[in-house]
């Protein structure tokens, strides 16, 4: 993996070698995108590690925006051949492609960023995170299995799972100038317990953890979440399917909404993909719903610049259930101005060309008035507890439909164990006042349909569970 | 490059590890994704690097490393040694009766198929025809949004093992879409062509003439705009036609991932799940109509999942899964195949590309056509009432494979044995075995096709492999429709 210093000389020595080539003339700029990363994940089950595994891995990119037409081109051949191949290429499809209907957008200046004098930001870089070695996962490993077998179940309960932790660079520069080097660390953690059920079938209980520094993740209160899920999980009984009042765990929340945040994003809208296309300054959710994208939230990961250079920018999407505003990045805020004057460039954009655009990759869910979900319950209604949802996938996007399973803990008030059933949900009824019942305090938490992000568990009416499944 | 592999062999033999095989994979791979018209990317990718795998004391290892230089190869295979160490020392028991399944030490070189390399088209070719795409589909009032894009990747694979193998394979995959979207203020609707996501294969630049999008462009895109006024899709229970790629799709989630060995065994629980079938239930459960022949087959000219030799350096193989509708077998590998007492891996180690290590795979998952001759026409005239669904909209299943639901782009209504009205927000949910045991009627090979799946996710860190899919459409007796809709 490349350090911070061997990422910038690395960018300046290619974005040399572009400027002295013969068709330099023809550039408006060239960008250089780095990626480097180690990583390494100890996976178990069965009482034995399936895989203990460790990858390093860096991947150049450049691009290359003439007045008209523009590339990219991507390498893992940082050799001296391999980066002046990687020129040769890249002048070579430039040349070859004609001009296109939508020129290439602009990459950042030194004068457009706040921190302009800034190169590196290591704020969420652990050392002890990136020093865990295999060793000290594999006891760490020892110590969970170690409380699944203290357990004082009345049957076993085997745990699977990982541990990995890793560091990443993502470095960026430019031929205006701009240089810019981020670097974090992560741990994460995902435990499923298993226990048999009197008819020889499995219950299963699970928990997941992920963050930028050791001291954040707790692998004990993980492993104990994990363990008393599994076995409050054992003999679930069938229910019929219909809508009932439910509280969704952060996990799940997460889960659910990853499937909107793109819908923030000012290509979605552009290309008329969201069904909140043309409503900004309307009232889309309940006025207890904001949501805010905050790469600076101090449980948020990722660096603070953008595919183009730009510095990400803190944006209100939605306030008090009205949409504020969408994320942007160099193009799509180009072909927004032209619409409005207001657009503003925000600092979100993917590395172009991207016909995605840009995304809201820090987003953080506002609760007013979070509560304890324990309270929030109300005993006279009765409340599905639900651990985390699995298989999400969007069935109609005009009202942003969403079907999935339960998996891993469901619980009729919290206790009663209940067997999986399949949910068909619209996100935009879900999040309407008369749905909202209770919100508790936001937390990072991770699932595994989007990126973590900053969630509150949510209890909302009318969860709609269309079919029953056999466990 | 063997020779840089066998630098590696060389210090895990030094190092007295058990067994270490090793995989360089050497791989360049082209985007062109156009977007309203107009080129939305060009993108190129080079890609290099060893993955090494290591046993020692009962306990797997592995590690990769992009530098070819000798002394950081030397280095991985250190690292997967101690990763091997330290996974032996966490669990002391080793794996009982754990074992390699034999296979001979293969030392071969293999080609996939390709007859027009797509690296050596002109790129003022390719865009050509993605333009004449857009412009068609741009044409049509009502059209919101055109896309498409051709992809191609290019593999060389260099294989070795402390027990004598050396496998050197070369193949081509190429994948094409065409997409049009039509929304108004209420409504957001996609056709999609050869399929949604992309059709993808084993094969170069002629897959691509093959499919000859341009001839589809203007009916996609004049079906999405008259999508939006359709009337939709009833619910209720129907007697339902399966599109073909559709049909393969259900494969992939309903028999490709139930039958991968190390779901079954638990080792997947953490992630993508377990899996319904039971070691014990191989002869012993009616998975499907005696019509369902459900076949594992790496073998399969073309496909999007074929090969040569597995990434455990075990031949490519057709197995059966599901045999006149009773389940007959798994997807294994090397470890696994010895757990379960076969004499052989199924050869169905996979890995995304060397910095990942391989895990059960499918390969090309097919179920195969009908033996009495039928067309698509004759089935619906067949038929006689009832619903035809194509192209694959969403997908979703439960984490042992039993309930799933399926929402498609398309559906037609079969009325007196003839397509008529167009249905939109078609879907539909079952069980799988009660799914699989309705089928009561399917086309032959003449309407068969062997799909490709470019993005299929497992394992942790996530993977993504490319699947094949043979099937031809297929008639589904009192199927549940609009369980989305509830």
């Amino acid at each position: 993996m490349l350090d911070t210093d061997a990422a910038i000389i690395l960018i300046d020595r290619l974005l040399k070698d572009v400027g002295t080539r013969q068709d330099a003339g023809r550039l408006a700029f060239a960008e250089v995108q780095i990626d480097s990363s180690s990583q390494a994940t100890s996976r178990f089950a069965n009482s034995h590690m399936t895989q203990n595994q460790a990858q390093d891995a860096t991947t150049v990119s450049l691009h290359l925006a003439g007045r008209e037409s523009e590339c990219r081109l991507s390498t893992q051949d940082i050799s001296t051949g391999g980066l002046a191949r990687l020129v040769d290429d890249a002048y070579a499809a430039l040349m070859l492609l004609p001009a296109a209907k939508d020129p290439p957008a602009e990459t950042a200046e030194p004068s457009d960023l706040i921190d302009s004098g800034q190169i590196l930001d290591e704020s969420r870089y652990d050392p002890a995170c990136a020093a865990l070695d295999a060793s000290e996962r594999g006891k760490a490993i020892k110590r969970m299995i170690q409380k699944a077998d203290g357990n004082d179940q009345p049957e076993a309960i085997h745990l699977a799972g990982i541990l990995a932790n890793g560091q990443r660079l993502v470095a960026f520069g430019n031929s205006r100038g701009v240089r810019r080097v981020y670097r974090e660390t992560f741990i994460e953690s995902s435990l499923t317990g298993v226990i048999r059920n009197c008819d020889g079938s499995n219950a299963t209980g699970w928990a997941k953890g992920h963050q930028t520094s050791m001291r954040d993740l707790d692998l004990d209160a993980l492993t104990d979440r994990a363990l008393a899920i599994t076995a409050r999980a054992r003999n679930p009984r069938e229910i019929a399917p219909g809508k009932y009042r439910v509280l969704l765990e952060a996990e799940a929340v997460l889960d659910l909404l990853g499937f909107i945040w793109w819908d923030f994003a000012a290509t979605s809208h552009l290309d008329r993909l969201s069904p909140l296309a043309g409503k900004i300054g309307e009232q889309i959710f309940g006025s207890n719903v904001s949501l805010r994208d905050d790469v600076f939230h101090p449980l948020q990961s990722g660096p603070r610049f953008d595919g183009s250079g730009y510095d990400r920018k803190t944006v209100d999407l939605v306030k008090d259930g009205v949409l504020t505003g969408l994320v942007t990045g160099s193009r799509s805020s180009r072909r927004l101005s032209a619409l409005s004057p207001d657009i503003q460039l925000t600092g979100h954009g993917l590395p172009e060309p991207s016909a995605m655009g840009e995304i809201p990759a820090n987003p953080v869910f506002l609760p007013s008035d979070p509560r304890s979900m324990t309270i929030a319950i109300d005993d006279s209604v009765p409340t599905i507890v639900l651990n985390r949802v699995w298989y999400v996938r969007e069935v109609d996007p005009s009202r942003k439909l969403l079907t999935g399973m339960t998996r891993d803990g469901i619980f009729m008030g919290g206790q009663e164990p209940l067997k999986n059933m399949r949910f068909n949900i619209s996100l935009m009824d879900m999040l309407q006042s008369k749905s909202i019942v209770a919100m508790g305090p936001a937390r990072r938490a991770a699932g595994e349909e989007t990126f973590p992000a900053i969630v509150p568990s949510m209890i909302v009416d009318d969860f709609n569970f269309t079919e029953t499944t056999k466990f | 490059m063997f020779d840089l592999l066998e630098i590696a062999l060389g210090r895990a033999q030094d190092l007295k590890a058990d067994f270490c095989d090793l995989r360089l994979v050497d791989e360049t791979s082209e985007m062109l994704r156009y977007k309203n018209r107009s080129l939305a990317e060009l993108s190129r990718e080079t890609s290099i690097g060893i993955g090494i795998r290591v046993l020692h004391d009962g306990g797997w290892g592995f590690s990769a490393t992009q530098s070819l230089a000798p002394s950081d190869i030397v280095a991985a295979v250190d690292t997967a040694l101690a990763l091997a160490k330290a996974s032996s020392a966490t669990f002391t028991a080793a794996r009982q009766g754990y074992r390699l399944a034999p296979e001979p030490a293969w030392q071969e070189r293999w080609l996939g198929p390709c007859q027009k390399d797509p690296f050596s088209i002109q790129i003022e070719d390719k865009l050509a025809l993605l333009q004449v795409c857009a412009d068609e589909m741009a044409a049509v009032p009502g059209i919101t949004l055109s896309q498409g894009f051709l992809h191609f990747i290019r593999t060389d694979k260099y294989f070795a093992s402390t027990e004598g193998a050396r496998i050197h394979q070369t193949m081509y995959r190429t994948g094409c879409l065409i997409e049009a979207t039509a929304s108004d203020d209420q409504d957001i609707q996609r056709r999609s062509y050869p399929c949604s996501f992309g059709q993808y294969e084993s094969a170069g630049y002629e897959m691509v003439e093959h499919w000859a999008m341009q001839d589809h462009a203007r009916r996609i895109a004049t079906e999405a705009v008259e999508l939006l006024t359709a009337d939709r899709c009833p619910e209720g229970y129907f007697d339902t036609i399966l599109g073909g790629s559709q049909l393969g799709l259900q494969i992939h989630e309903s028999m490709g991932h139930p039958s991968e060995l190390d779901r079954a065994l638990g080792e997947e629980i953490n992630f993508a799940g377990a899996s319904f079938l039971k070691p014990e239930l191989i002869n012993n459960l009616r998975y499907g109509s005696p019509l369902v022949h459900l076949v594992a087959d790496a073998t399969a000219p073309g496909a999007l999942g074929s090969f040569g030799y597995d990434d455990e350096g075990v031949q490519a193989q057709r197995i059966d899964l599901v045999k006149d509708g009773i389940f007959k077998g798994y997807l294994s590998s090397r470890d696994t195949a010895s757990i379960l007492g076969l004499e052989r891996s199924g050869g169905c180690m996979r890995a995304q590309n060397w910095c990942f290590q391989p895990i059960i795979r499918m390969t090309n998952i097919s179920l195969e056509p009908g033996k009495t001759p039928c067309s698509l026409d004759e089935l619906i005239s067949d038929t006689g009432s009832g619903l035809y669904l194509e192209t694959n909209r969403s997908w979703s299943i439960d984490s042992m494979r039993y309930n799933f639901q399926f929402s498609t782009e398309y559906a037609r209504e079969i009325k007196n044995g003839k397509l008529g009205r167009l249905l939109k927000n078609p879907s539909y949910s079952g069980i799988t075995t009660d799914f699989w045991q309705s089928m009561d009627a399917l086309c032959d090979r003449e309407s068969w096709v062997q799909w490709g799946t470019p993005n299929c996710g497992k394992g942790q860190p996530m993977q993504v492999m490319w699947t094949g899919h043979g099937a031809a459409p297929a008639r589904f007796r009192r199927l549940k429709i609009g369980a989305a809709n509830a």
